[in-house]
């Protein structure tokens, strides 16, 4: 490491004694016009080739720089082609016309590592970008949303459609076991952002999370760029193994002030519901029950029924037995989301400034959620010369309230007879008291929603700052320090109700008074009350100087960087909490009975790396980058800490270096790239190496201590993780790159994967930290843009991505074939990761249902039944996009295909009674000759059912939606994501008026249509729950439409 | 804030050798302790064990050993094995994943012992001796469950995949381990000795020595109906003779100061079959009903002990039970119409603090009457017998004066002429004595000797349960030498003592 130091500051000293050469040079005075419209061009910057001297010209396209004759201006502006001009006479003003960019993929720049600009074609490795437009066309409040389906190998998926859900983001499938440690990286103007642990009571519990990117103001972001594959790591370390997602934010551009202000309302409808059978009401076997929350009793008949206990007059409440149409609907909010926008920049040629700040303000889909956003962002930079500095500072609010009691779940299984309407005056009207609430399983939906609740404070306070000094024209030195904290404060609680262990009685059909038992349950666990208070504090330092290198010896080009990059993470959560209330309504830890529970954790991490890529490029057209790290981690024990991992790419521009393709009227670009690289990883938590010995439940007893060791096994010889990485593929340009095409294949070889596996408990643990499992990734990505029409007054252009991503899980510990992750998903040797292992029937060879001849009941298979992986196997995004004179419409098409879908809200929908198949014609309530069963006549021979029935009772139900494989269906959808329309005001209309510059309008929509497998009668399949996707929770809210209106002004 | 991020800004700039090596050094736990004392080690491990006991292990006992059937109308997960649904348990469907605790928690158990038994070990031999006794326990329990287990390779993290040993091994190393714990505690003279961080005793080496002689005399009874244990039994027998501190004395119970704090600080039954902490009704006391077998055994001698143990049906109609594995609507068997415990201060429930009982002073003389009947002690059989009767009245909270005319009956009295078979006799009463708190006793005197005669099974069996699988978690761990136990089927594959 000393040497690796050494090397870096001999070669800084050597670079700075080569003295520059100094010639003759003038004042020249120009003027920049569009090569179109003849009009000035602003902002535009304006460099003396092979020189630190940058200029930028003036709102009226004019300036002035020192050069001389022969000397070379190189002249760049975004949505403008790069220009360079010769100067040949250098006394008169010169007159640069640029021309607007045709998007030449020659020339396309991508903006990677730290900020660097580097022309995409020189990259042995697949990137993608997308701009801050794309992103916020449907005004989404979390730029993450705004992303998905719009690259290749990008997967978005989010919790549900609750108020500010967590969303999680993988880049090519999986390269982790472990669910959770498969996020990429995310990059803002070159600072990492933390990633939070927290407690998310969404998913029961400590989830890692991409907060901080989820706080951005999606109308701050200019562009992101996505670096697909884990040779990002090279440059951005272990966390960039699985890819690296970098936003570059807005900033101010010399020339004239500007004000942009926009509003937006967005209405959210839930949708998709799942369906419901609408036979059967309350009751059991038959039988009903005047307290029953399940729907197992007679057919709706329309008479009258008593509902519920006696209530405090003497009476019970009656109503008519029949079905009431579309109210689980009508549970459901018009969702509201307003935002307002204003952001100021400008700048002149030594300086500029952006600041802009956001406030958006939710209403959820359930009734009295809510989430308010506001944040603030300041950015600006300053040029001394041949210092220049830049400096940003954001900070974000994020208020969240919901409600803890989930309560969908409880609307979803209530009997259809009971009207909804009645029970929401829980203070006044008698039925809808908590205390008189009809069942005795089950809270009233609305006394939880506002007694039960969970409010979230999170504020994201980011600064950096950064120095940038020019030696020479071919040396650079930067420093950036970069520090962004995330302090979360949590409070929950629960409120208590009268009188909770009250008797519940109901007068019975003969009129006499009997009493029903009340389950525990039906208190939500806090019939005493509760509360908890929670702070989260989530911090990372960051800190990277970086040595750049560029020098050109003739045919050769020369691009080196070695940098050394620091972190600290540091987290702490404190708890506090009281079980139990003295007096309802008030939610503080002094009103408690019982003990005070709470603690405290703290970790720490640290991490230092030394690095470098050296870039070589031939004549333009064949470039290679070697890179290799060296990291050490504070994880793991000083004999594993350090490791080193190199990597290499190629690209080859054929169509440059082969003379017969120069200038083809056809194919108009073609680059072929490859690239090897190996990532190290470390995926541990702190303090993963020693066992330690934690408190036995209920200690202390006063004095007396009680311990046992922790229920896992560490390890102290823990060894980071090594991600070998192959990647190929093509871009291609036709038409003059109007249609554009990419191909690429990667392969992952994730070894030595630490992982928790299980171990037999007569060892001492259940389970041990190791250094097991290997799993192999493969991906394809498919990318095609064209533009298909361009005239100046009418524009049509398409793209499409595809993506099949092939993840295998290879080996886990020696002799383990499976490793269950969470009810039914596995990790299974062999099988795609995470692949559902679920019971089923016993089945015969052609997969008939076996009954049982005596009982008429199907048996359970012994083994567990493979029903697929959970995970998409091929994501296809489409977006199109039509532009005629001032007015634009885009469109953005989804589909996914290749899972399974399980979801547990099957499961209680059919225990509460209301799954339709257990009303269908096939199946039903009364006994029925199971559809496509067989007979075991003899051992191995079956012959068709046609004479054994089994019984539809509740008892058969029961069984069959614990036997998990009916619980699973195809996961496939086609999604209509986004369409948009937008026009803008044309300059004529706004008239002579110099107050409004821009007026733009819009209206939008998200998830319009959905088109799912026909099986599927139950939701969303891209939602996410405790372990990954495409396993839905019972407590999932269904998904939501959305359409909104948007108007922009610029001032 | 702003000299922390300049320093760790220079920090990171002046990062050289040895400072950077330092600088990692940031990776010890400031969470938790990586070092314990004996003390915390004996309090918190004998309270797991003793929770246990009154948990899963007590629970599927009573199932299994005739006392307890489910409300129809009740659902619900047995104790600490979530995955284990009452309908499961009460329909004899052993599957894998079925009272898992009892394996896993064992297990786990045994190792905190270990660690405490390698810690103790010389410097604190009273410790170590209490951990060898309490393995011993645990592991009667599993080879009680399981049959053949891991025991020569168990509890030893670096041996992830531990082989079988054959149950009557298991079952003579249990015993063993015992021994070994008395003698540690009888050696252990002036070195430490626990005062409350023994949950049990508090330091109390006689009390310990006369539990551990009571394990080891209920192990070899009941290994009684094996007629090649005879000789093996006799030696045992004659070493708990000669080590001469008899057997326990008084019920065995564990309270480290039970509190009504909280749920997890109460005691374990009472929480779980009674009341939370918050006055509130657990699911469990919903559930949990009396077989009408055992309400009809209670009537059939005029037993006091069901009046104290069981309140009346709700709505009315006086002591009622439930039917095993009933699964067809009855509403007879609802919870409402069946009855409930009676509590608190009455029967088995107690109180939210009182101590949670280990072994009871009853099965303790129960047992001595058993081996007096068999000749393996000497003693007076009968007055063993009224003793252990009159313990489980006394426990019940049933007057003493009511003992009198209740041994009176013919069908109680121990030298009435129709008591031609003693044994039976015994376990009969024993099995009356030990209703809903050694519920693993009864299923196993059931299983070894048959007692009490007539009991059902749960409806639509023709096989009681014999033993348990092994949990999943084992058999995806530890895959090899599950099968090599071959195809176990819990109502057919046997105990190695059940005859």
């Amino acid at each position: 490491m000393i040497k690796n130091l050494r090397v870096i500051i001999t070669a800084f000293f050597i670079l700075l004694a080569i003295p520059g050469a100094f010639a003759q040079r003038d004042r020249i005075a120009g003027k920049v016009i569009d090569a179109h419209e003849h009009k000035g061009i602003p902002g535009v910057t304006i460099k003396v080739k092979g020189s630190n001297r940058v200029v930028s010209s003036e709102s009226d396209g004019s300036f002035h720089i020192n050069a001389s004759k022969s000397d070379v201006l190189v002249l760049s502006f975004i949505g403008y082609a790069e220009t360079e001009y010769t100067i040949t006479d250098s006394r008169k003003p010169l007159l640069i016309e640029l021309k607007e960019s045709t998007q030449s993929l020659q020339e396309v720049q991508i903006t990677g590592a730290f900020g660097i600009k580097r022309k995409s074609k020189e990259l042995g490795v697949a990137t993608a970008s997308v701009t801050g437009n794309d992103i916020s066309q449907t005004n989404v409040v979390n730029p993450l949303n705004g992303i998905q389906s719009k690259v290749a190998g990008l997967q978005v998926n989010m919790f549900d459609s609750g108020v500010n859900p967590q969303v999680r983001v993988t880049l090519r499938g999986a390269r982790n076991i472990n669910d959770a440690k498969n996020e990429p990286l995310f990059v803002v103007d070159g600072v990492p952002l933390a990633t939070m642990t927290y407690f998310n009571p969404q998913a029961q519990g400590t989830k890692r999370d991409a907060s901080a990117i989820s706080m951005l103001n999606p109308n701050d972001i200019e562009e992101i760029t996505v670096l697909k594959g884990a040779s990002a790591a090279a440059v951005y370390g272990s966390q960039g193994v699985n890819g690296v997602i970098i936003v570059t934010t807005k900033h101010g551009k010399n020339g004239q002030g500007k004000i942009d202000f926009s509003h937006a309302t967005t209405f959210d409808r839930a949708s998709w519901l799942p369906e419901l059978q609408d036979t059967y009401g309350s009751g059991f076997n038959g039988v009903y029950q005047p307290y029953e929350a399940r729907s197992w009793g007679p057919k709706y008949d329309g008479s009258l029924v008593k509902v519920g206990p006696i209530l405090p007059d003497g009476s019970q409440w009656t109503l008519p037995y029949s079905p009431i149409k579309n109210q689980k609907q009508d549970f459901f909010n018009t969702g509201i989301t307003n935002q307002e926008n204003l952001s100021f920049s400008g700048g002149d040629n030594k300086s500029t400034y952006f600041l802009s700040g956001q406030y958006a303000k939710t209403k959820g889909i359930i009734p009295k959620d809510e989430s308010q956003k506001a944040s603030l962002r300041f950015n600006g930079s300053r040029d001394f010369g041949k210092l220049k500095t830049a400096y940003a500072i954001s900070y974000v609010q994020n208020n969240t309230s919901t409600t803890t009691s989930e309560p969908w779940v409880n609307v979803r299984n209530m009997p259809l007879f009971i009207p909804l309407e009645e029970l929401k005056d829980w203070r006044n009207n008698p039925v809808a008291k908590p205390e008189n609430y009809f069942s005795t399983t089950s809270l009233n939906p609305y006394w939880a929603i506002d007694n039960q609740r969970q409010d979230v404070k999170q504020q994201n306070l980011t600064g950096n700052v950064s120095f940038d000094y020019q030696f020479t024209d071919w040396f650079k030195a930067t420093y950036r320090l970069g520090l962004s904290s995330i302090h979360t404060g949590f409070k929950s609680f629960g409120n208590k109700f009268d009188d909770p262990t009250k008797a519940y009685q109901y007068y019975n059909a003969a009129g006499a008074i009997v009493t029903a038992t009340r389950s525990s349950s039906s208190y939500g666990g806090s019939a005493a009350g509760m509360v908890s208070d929670q702070t989260v504090d989530n911090q990372q330092l960051n800190s990277d100087l970086l040595l750049q290198f560029n020098k050109d010896f003739g045919k050769l080009s020369t691009r080196l960087l070695l940098g050394q990059n620091y972190q600290d993470i540091q987290y702490k959560l404190v708890q506090v909490g009281a079980s139990a209330l003295n007096f309802p309504d008030l939610f503080n830890e002094s009103n408690l009975t019982g003990n005070l529970n709470g603690g405290s954790q703290i970790t720490q991490q640290r991490r230092y790396s030394f690095f470098g890529e050296l870039t070589i490029g031939y004549d333009n057209y064949l470039f290679a980058t070697l890179n290799g790290r060296r990291e050490s981690v504070s994880l793991l024990s000083a004999a594993n800490r350090d490791y080193f991992y190199p990597g290499a790419n190629v690209s080859f521009i054929f169509t440059q270096a082969v003379p017969a393709l120069k200038n083809n009227s056809i194919l108009s670009f073609g680059k072929l790239y490859a690239s090897a690289s190996k990532s190290g990883n470390v995926t541990v938590e702190p303090y993963a190496l020693t066992n330690v010995y934690t408190n036995v439940a209920g200690f202390p007893f006063g004095n007396l201590s009680g311990a046992n060791i922790n229920a896992q096994n560490l390890n102290s010889n823990l060894r980071p993780e090594f991600v070998y990485s192959y990647e190929g593929g093509m871009q291609l340009g036709f038409f003059k790159d109007r249609l554009q095409l990419e191909a690429t294949y990667a392969y992952a070889d994730s070894r030595d994967q630490i992982l928790d596996i299980g171990t037999s408990f007569a060892s001492g643990f259940g389970t041990s930290k190791t250094n097991a499992a290997r799993m192999k990734s493969k991906s394809i990505e498919l990318n095609l843009n064209g533009e298909i029409i361009k005239q100046k007054e009418f524009g049509w252009s398409v793209g499409a991505n595809y993506t099949h991503n092939d993840n295998t899980v290879v080996s886990l510990t020696a002799g383990q074939q499976t490793l269950s992750q969470w009810k039914g998903l596995y990790l299974s040797v062999g099988d795609r990761y995470p692949t559902y292992l679920m019971p089923d029937y016993q089945r015969d060879p052609q997969g008939r249902v076996i009954i049982n001849a005596q009982t008429g009941l199907p048996a359970q298979a012994s083994q567990l039944t493979n029903m697929g992986t959970s995970q998409p196997v091929h994501m296809l995004g489409f977006n199109t996009r039509f532009r005629y004179k001032n007015l634009s419409l885009n469109a953005q098409i989804d589909a996914r295909w290749g899972n399974s879908y399980y979801t547990a809200g099957a499961e209680f929908e059919t225990t509460a009674g209301l799954a339709p198949v257990t009303a269908s014609a096939e199946y039903g309530r009364d006994k029925f000759i199971y559809p496509n069963s067989v007979i075991q006549t003899s051992p191995g021979v079956y012959t068709e059912n046609t004479s054994v029935y089994t019984t539809g009772d509740f008892n058969f139900w029961n069984s069959y939606k614990n036997i998990f494989a009916n619980n699973v269906f195809n996961g496939r959808f086609i999604k209509l994501r986004e369409v948009s329309v937008s026009y803008s005001v044309p300059n004529q209309l706004l008239g002579s008026q110099k107050a409004i510059k821009g007026l733009t309008l819009s209206l939008y929509g998200r998830n319009l249509v959905n088109l799912r497998a026909k099986d599927n009668i139950y939701g969303e399949t891209e939602f996410i729950y405790i372990s990954g996707v495409g396993f839905s929770g019972f407590r999932t809210i269904p998904a939501a439409r959305s359409y909104g209106f948007s108007i922009g002004v610029t001032l | 804030m702003k000299n922390r991020i300049i320093s760790a800004a220079l920090l990171a700039l002046m990062c050289l050798g040895t400072a950077c090596k330092k600088i990692l050094d940031i990776n010890d736990n400031p969470n938790a302790s990586t070092t314990v004392t004996n003390d915390m080690l004996l309090a918190g491990t004998l309270l797991s064990s003793a929770r246990l006991e009154n948990g899963a292990i007590n629970e599927i006992g009573s199932f299994y050993g005739g006392y307890w059937g489910k409300a129809y109308d009740a659902s619900g997960s047995a104790t600490g094995s979530a995955a284990t649904a009452l309908d499961l348990i009460t329909s004899y469907n052993i599957i894998d994943n079925f009272a898992t605790d009892i394996w896993e928690k064992s297990y786990t158990y045994i190792y905190n012992y270990t660690l405490l038994q390698q810690q103790a070990q010389g410097q604190a031999p009273f410790y170590a001796g209490i951990a060898k006794i309490m393995k011993g326990m645990h592991y009667l329990r599993l080879v009680d469950h399981y049959n053949n287990i891991p025991f020569s390779q168990a509890a030893n993290p670096l041996i992830t995949q531990p082989v079988y040993d054959n149950a009557e091994t298991v079952y003579a190393g249990a015993l063993d381990l015992i021994t070994s714990g008395i003698a540690d505690i009888k050696s252990a003279g002036a070195t430490t000795i626990p005062s409350s961080a023994d949950i049990f005793f508090k330091g109390n080496a006689a009390s310990w020595i006369r539990f551990a002689n009571t394990l080891k005399l209920r192990a070899l009874l009941q290994q009684s109906q094996l007629s090649n244990k005879t000789s093996y039994i006799n030696t045992e027998i004659a070493k708990i003779v000669a080590e001469g501190s008899s057997f326990s004395n008084a019920d065995v119970l564990a309270n480290p100061g039970f509190t009504t704090q909280s749920d997890n600080q109460q005691n374990p039954f009472y929480t779980t079959y009674y009341r939370t902490a918050q006055g509130t009704i657990p699911a469990m006391f919903n559930a949990i009903r009396p077989t009408r077998f055992l309400l009809a055994s209670y009537d059939a001698v005029n037993d006091p002990r069901k009046a104290a143990i069981y309140a009346e049906a709700t709505n009315g109609g006086g002591y009622r039970g439930v039917l095993l594995g009933q699964n067809v609507a009855d509403a007879t068997q609802n919870a409402t119409a069946t009855s409930a415990f009676r509590g608190p201060n009455a029967g088995v429930i107690k109180t939210a603090t009182s101590g949670a009982l280990v072994l009871s002073l009853s099965e303790s003389l129960f047992l001595q009457a058993e081996a007096t009947q068999r000749g393996w002690l000497s003693g007076s059989t009968k007055s063993l017998y009224e003793s252990a009767i009159q313990a489980s009245f006394s426990y019940l909270g049933v007057a003493s004066a009511a003992f009198t005319s209740y041994n009176a009956q013919a069908a109680v009295a121990f030298d009435d002429a129709s008591a031609s078979d003693k044994v039976s006799r015994i376990i009969s009463q024993k099995w009356l004595a030990l209703n809903s708190i050694a519920g693993a006793s009864a299923w196993n005197d059931f299983r070894r000797l048959g007692l009490p005669q007539g009991m059902p099974l749960a409806i639509s069996k023709t096989s009681a349960p014999k033993r348990l699988r092994y949990p999943s978690s084992e058999v995806s761990t530890n895959s090899a030498q599950v099968k090599a136990q071959g195809n176990i089927d819990g109502l057919v594959n046997k105990i190695f003592w059940n005859p």
